[in-house]
């Protein structure tokens, strides 16, 4: 008997020196190659384990051996952190710095980690099968390799842990503690405060190393195939029924045991998980609590001839600290994200946050978890493991200040990106201060990025949707008008825009990349350089749509020959029809490239060209060529762009085949070549717009004043190029904004540069818009801007104009020196006048103010609208349009007769949108499959819808469309059974229920656009973004 | 057997195939008969129970944006409400689906809307009312949140292609 009690205490004893003596093989290394060498230093244990040998003990030492393997990985499984649990534990990284380990830690976790892979590969097959029933002869098979490779991965662990220098004397201090009498552990309080519990460590791996040794075989047992084999050839039939009873039933033992051991852990998966960390440094346990420690009894029974070993793991009950921690530890997400974006750093070695709002968090949470878990320790210890800590404590405190103050029971953190969204904001408790900025917050604003500042001093940033959401359409509107699809660069763009706008917030950049740690100034700089190449682009491929001028033959033509006069414009097509009477050609429209001639078969007229531009954008270039046909003759002129189109114009006529030039560069050789003088009276064809006199005496001042902007223009976007474009940011976002607001419903806007004027057209009345810009240059804060709107009464007399002046731009105070009586809106910066003495036909007024403009260098739009009423022509209660609802079908173009049509054209009235040129293939379509591959729907809208939904939605341009194509497919007249009416389908006023005044497609099909605009709009702010429209869910999938 | 009974049988034979042959005769004129003179018993008329949905009057979405873009503040109790509603949105901003209505919680917006999903609308806005009231709302916080109590009417009527109807809270707000 005592011969039975004496191995367990050997075993101790052996393990407990070679832990001891720092050997790295405990097991003895030439064992564990070869299981069937004999080894002289184990000679005495192996004899004494040779006693045992059995055909039961054989059984019981494979279910003792089982249990162990279970036990070690079960082990290693709840205690030993993964690889990535220690990169993300900054507890373990800060336990093993402070006490010099880490270096040493991580040479070794990087040999388990290999041997572990190796282990795994060649062993995973084997754990894998040694379940099954033909487990036996599986693991006869490998048994030596398997024991070879578990031993290994035994000893590597232990030099892994045994190694740390740390762990060593604790180890030696709990191994001393060891009472072989009762066989028993006692786990004894550490004196260091942290603690790795080595009784666990130590007992687990002494049970492995004891069923190890007794599984290896003895010298003159050879193999447990051998074994088995010499065994069963020893015994008759029934001793082999036995033996294979014996070692079904323990392997149906081990696999239960090891299925319940799976489902307690997959119970308590989820709060093992949180104490990971805690397992592994534990605080250090009091002398009446010894939870959290892995027991190991050894009840010897000499019966038996082997162990019975038990393992009871018990869970530290630990729910004050979870329940507590619960909000303030760092979650696996949050390390997950820290650890991928710390992986350029060195392994484990986690470096402070750059973003403050980050560190804060950070502060609080640390602080919470020193206070929690690493027992109170004092700042100076904190402080020896971190640094930072002092100044943690000092946030903590001043945060607990704070929520009490407030009377905030804890400070929920935002989301850990650092977008400065809206969204995020929304997720913050705004304390009661930044009530006021309520509104602006939930309505589509932005608060200031920095923690303390959007508390103490919040900044509202005016947007209408978060940063991120706006950057990426507006990159997206980008590449889309650039012709391209998105590349790789598309992000840094995203972020040049992002920082654009935050620069708005009159945030220096320096301070961008504390706020924005996704962002670095290299991607700015690469997504300027890519915003600049695709605007170069745009620049280039723009179409010019529409050009506004007005010019009229002088001498006038009829003065000239008698005979028919011929007028070709080519390419051109002309929109309306010209008024029959040859005095003039309203729209006409240059876009169109097929070659539709227009005849004016009679003497005397004034051509008005009017090519507006739909982006407010002045065009860099527009021609088209004017055939003028009187013997025949062809005059043939074509101008550049970015002039104003109030400019003078002076062309010289030539013979046919002979080119004119308009406006060259000043450096161009052919300026002084081609240019004419306008004393050549017979020659030249002068502009009626409202130039000045001075001007039309001396246009070279004039174009002085243009080619200044021109070459400021030029000398800018070389700038912008050069230095990541800050200016052109502003004016970008500025052009892009008013686009965005000036969503009200215009047709024919006259546009304009600085100088410049425009020209606004209904059937009877003109409206001309000018600006004197006496310097010629670019718009300078402070200057003043004079703006002069004559109004021309052509034929008919009308009772009253209505002329509305809205300023897009931001101005100083209200405007002055405006001709009266007039009303002006300051919110929304709108002049107006009502001219119920109107001029009489053929007549004109004029109407002037002043405004003295708070921006620099930006461009600056001429808009002004003309309602008006009693004219014969129409009365006009449109914006653009004065012909009411009639009876004409547009030459077949409309239907409006069969269906649930009454017989009215209420939606193109005036043939506008019927007459527009088809765009083949427009490229919005090629964006969505649904779109594109649905037959059902042309494919092809009208350039005026396309150039109409640009101006007044151009970020939602396609989708406008799309929505038009799949609601009416393009028809303004579209009359549904149920009641909606128009492009979008929208209410029917005295039809169907209307949802307020915008709820309304009964109306010309400008005015459906704008309704339709503005409708979305209102139902974005209700949270209910296109919801209106099924089409936008079928075929963009918005909702 | 004799002639005379031999004869006998034979005339009472064909007697019957005589008698036979007339009764078959004046059954198929019977079937050959024009039956559209014979009127059917009338069917029951069908009872069509309609259920006159209530239909309140709509709000115009011009107000209702008046009210979002002019937010008022909420008090303590409202506002402890409103966040823990917000918390318990689920990834789509849903905050709870019944039968008659889902409440949904805007985030880009930053309302609460009522998605009505009867044609009983009454009904349907006062349940979903008082479930706001259960918690402890009270009307004003319900108008300053702001509610938003719509009903997409393409959801019952597969043949529309658009629109909203907007309705207003049962109770004024200041």
């Amino acid at each position: 008997m005592a011969a039975l009690n004496s191995p367990p205490a050997s075993k101790f004893s052996l393990l407990r020196s070679r832990v001891i003596s720092g050997i790295r093989h405990p097991f003895g290394r030439h064992n564990i190659g070869n299981p069937y060498r004999n080894n002289d230093s184990n000679n005495s244990r192996s004899k004494t384990t040779s006693l045992f040998l059995s055909r039961e003990e054989s059984e019981q030492r494979r279910f003792q051996t089982e249990r162990a393997i279970s036990d070690l990985q079960n082990f290693f499984r709840e205690n030993i952190p993964t690889k990535r649990d220690l990169q993300n534990s900054k507890a373990f990284s800060l336990w093993l710095s402070s006490n010099g380990l880490l270096p040493q830690f991580k040479k070794l976790w990087h040999e388990k980690i290999i041997f572990e892979k190796t282990y795994h590969t060649s062993s995973s097959r084997l754990l894998s099968n040694y379940s099954s029933d033909d487990s036996r002869n599986i693991f006869s098979r490998f048994a030596p390799r398997y024991f070879q490779l578990r031993s290994k991965y035994i000893q590597k662990t232990v030099e892994s842990l045994a190694n740390v220098d740390m762990l060593l004397p604790l180890l030696r201090q709990q191994l001393n503690a060891v009472n072989p009498s009762n066989n028993s552990i006692s786990t004894k309080t550490p004196s260091s405060s942290f603690s790795l519990d080595p009784a666990s460590l130590r007992s687990t791996l002494m049970s492995i190393a004891t069923a190890t040794d007794q599984m290896r075989p003895n010298p003159g047992a050879s193999s447990p195939t051998l074994e088995k084999h010499q065994e069963t050839a020893s015994l008759g039939n029934d001793s082999k029924k036995a033996e294979v009873v014996m070692h079904q039933e323990a392997v149906k033992k081990v696999d239960e045991q090891e299925s319940d051991k799976k489902n307690d852990a997959d119970k308590t998966d989820n709060h093992k998980k949180d104490l990971q960390i805690q397992d592994l440094i534990t605080p250090a346990p009091s002398a009446n609590n010894t939870s959290g420690s892995l027991t190991h009894s050894i009840n010897p029974k000499p019966s038996m001839g082997f162990e019975k070993q038990s393992f009871t793991f018990i869970v530290p009950p630990q729910p004050s600290l979870k329940e507590e921690t619960k909000e303030t530890l760092p979650t696996k997400k949050y390390w997950s994200r820290v650890s991928k974006k710390f992986s350029e750093f060195p392994f484990l070695r986690r470096t402070a946050a750059p973003n403050p709002l980050r560190q804060q968090v950070d502060a609080v949470r640390w602080i919470k978890y020193a206070n929690t878990s690493l027992n109170n320790l004092p700042d100076a210890q904190l402080a020896q493991h971190d640094p930072n800590f002092p100044r943690y404590r000092a946030a903590y405190k001043q945060q607990e200040a704070f929520l009490k103050q407030r009377g905030l029971s804890r400070w929920r953190s935002p989301s850990m990106s650092s977008n400065p969204s809206i969204s995020q904001q929304r997720e913050i408790s705004l304390p009661p201060e930044t009530l006021p900025f309520a509104k602006e917050a939930t309505t589509g604003s932005a608060i200031s990025v920095n923690l303390q500042d959007r508390i103490t001093n919040p900044t509202i940033i005016p947007t209408t949707e978060p940063l991120h959401m706006q950057a990426k359409r507006d990159a997206a509107t980008l590449y889309r008008q650039a012709g391209e699809v998105p590349n790789e660069l598309s992000s840094s763009v995203r972020q040049a825009l992002v920082a654009r706008n935050l620069s708005q917030l009159k945030q220096p950049f320096s301070s961008l990349q504390g706020q924005l740690p996704n962002i670095t100034f290299a991607q700015i700089h690469q997504g300027e350089i890519e915003i600049a190449r695709l605007q170069a682009k745009i620049q280039s491929q723009r179409p010019v749509t529409k050009l506004s001028t007005l010019i009229t033959p002088t001498p006038p033509l009829s003065s000239g020959p008698q005979d028919p006069i011929r007028l070709t414009v080519t390419p051109t097509s002309i929109t309306p029809s010209p008024v029959q009477d040859g005095s003039r050609i309203d729209n006409t429209n240059i876009t169109k490239k097929t070659n539709v001639p227009t005849t004016i078969t009679q003497p005397g007229f004034n051509a008005t060209f009017n090519l507006n531009i739909p982006s407010r954008q002045i065009p860099e270039s527009a021609s088209f060529n004017i055939t003028h046909q009187t013997k025949p003759s062809t005059i043939k002129f074509s101008f550049k762009s970015g002039i104003p189109a109030s400019s003078r114009r002076s062309l010289r006529r030539e013979e046919e085949g002979e080119d004119y030039s308009y406006l060259p560069e000043r450096d161009n050789p052919s300026f002084t070549d081609n240019y004419s003088t306008p004393n050549d009276e017979q020659d030249t064809l002068n502009s009626t717009t409202t130039a000045t006199e001075e001007d039309q005496s001396d246009p070279q001042k004039k174009n002085r004043g243009l080619l200044d902007t021109r070459s400021f223009i030029s000398k800018y976007r070389l700038a912008i190029g050069v230095s990541g474009g800050a200016v052109m940011i502003f004016l970008l976002v500025f052009v892009l904004g008013l686009n965005g607001v000036d969503a009200g419903p215009s047709t024919d806007n006259g546009s304009g540069t600085n100088g410049g004027g425009s020209t606004y057209n209904q059937q009877n009345v003109v409206l001309q818009k000018t600006v004197d810009n006496t310097t010629g240059n670019s718009i300078k804060s402070g200057s003043k801007l004079t703006y002069t709107i004559t109004v021309n009464v052509e034929n008919d007399p009308v009772q009253e104009i209505d002329v509305t002046d809205p300023i897009t731009f931001s101005i100083k105070g209200a405007p002055t020196q405006v001709t009266a009586p007039y009303s002006y809106e300051a919110s929304s910066k709108t002049l107006s006048w009502k001219l119920t003495n109107p001029p009489q036909p053929g007549g004109s007024t004029t109407l002037s103010f002043t405004v003295s403009p708070t921006d620099n260098n930006t461009s600056i739009y001429n808009i002004a609208y003309a309602n008006v009423i009693g004219s014969q022509s129409g009365t006009g209660s449109l914006v653009g349009s004065t012909i009411p609802s009639n009876t004409s079908n547009c030459n077949n173009r409309w239907n409006i007769t069969s269906g649930y049509h009454d017989g009215v054209n209420f939606g193109d009235p005036a043939c506008v949108l019927a007459k527009s040129a088809l765009v083949q293939n427009y490229p919005g379509a090629q964006n969505y499959p649904t779109w594109e591959n649905n037959p059902a729907w042309p494919k092809s809208p009208e350039q005026a819808l396309v150039d109409l939904v640009n101006q007044d939605d151009p970020a939602n341009a396609d989708y406008w469309l799309g929505i038009s194509a799949c609601e009416s497919q393009y028809d303004p007249n579209t009359v549904a059974s149920n009641g909606p009416v128009g492009l979008f389908q929208m209410g029917h006023p005295g039809v169907t229920v209307t949802n307020g005044q915008y709820d309304n497609g009964y109306v010309q099909w400008q005015q459906q656009v704008a309704n339709a605009v503005i409708y979305e709009k209102n139902l974005k702010t209700l949270g209910a973004a296109w919801k209106y429209w099924a089409c936008a869910r079928d075929v963009f999938g918005l909702w | 057997m004799s002639t005379k009974l031999k004869v006998l049988y034979t005339l009472i034979f064909l007697s019957v195939l005589i008698m036979i042959a007339i009764i078959v005769g004046m059954l198929a004129s019977y079937n050959n008969k024009d039956l559209s003179n014979i009127t059917p018993p009338p069917l029951p008329s069908p009872v069509i129970s309609m259920t006159t949905p209530t239909l309140p009057p709509q709000q115009s979405i011009e107000s209702l944006v008046n009210r979002v873009n002019n937010k008022k503040p909420l008090d303590t109790s409202d506002d402890t409400i409103r966040k823990s509603l917000i918390t318990k949105a689920n990834q789509n901003g849903l905050v709870i689906h019944t039968n008659d209505y889902n409440i949904n919680y805007s985030k880009d917006a930053n309302v609460f809307q009522i998605e009505l999903l009867t044609q009983d609308i009454t009904p349907a806005i006062t349940k979903a009312i008082s479930w706001f009231r259960d918690l402890g709302m009270s009307n004003q916080g319900m108008c300053n949140l702001p509610l938003i109590i719509y009903r997409d009417p393409k959801a019952f009527n597969p043949n529309l292609k658009a629109g909203m109807e907007f309705y207003s809270l049962p109770f004024t707000c200041q």
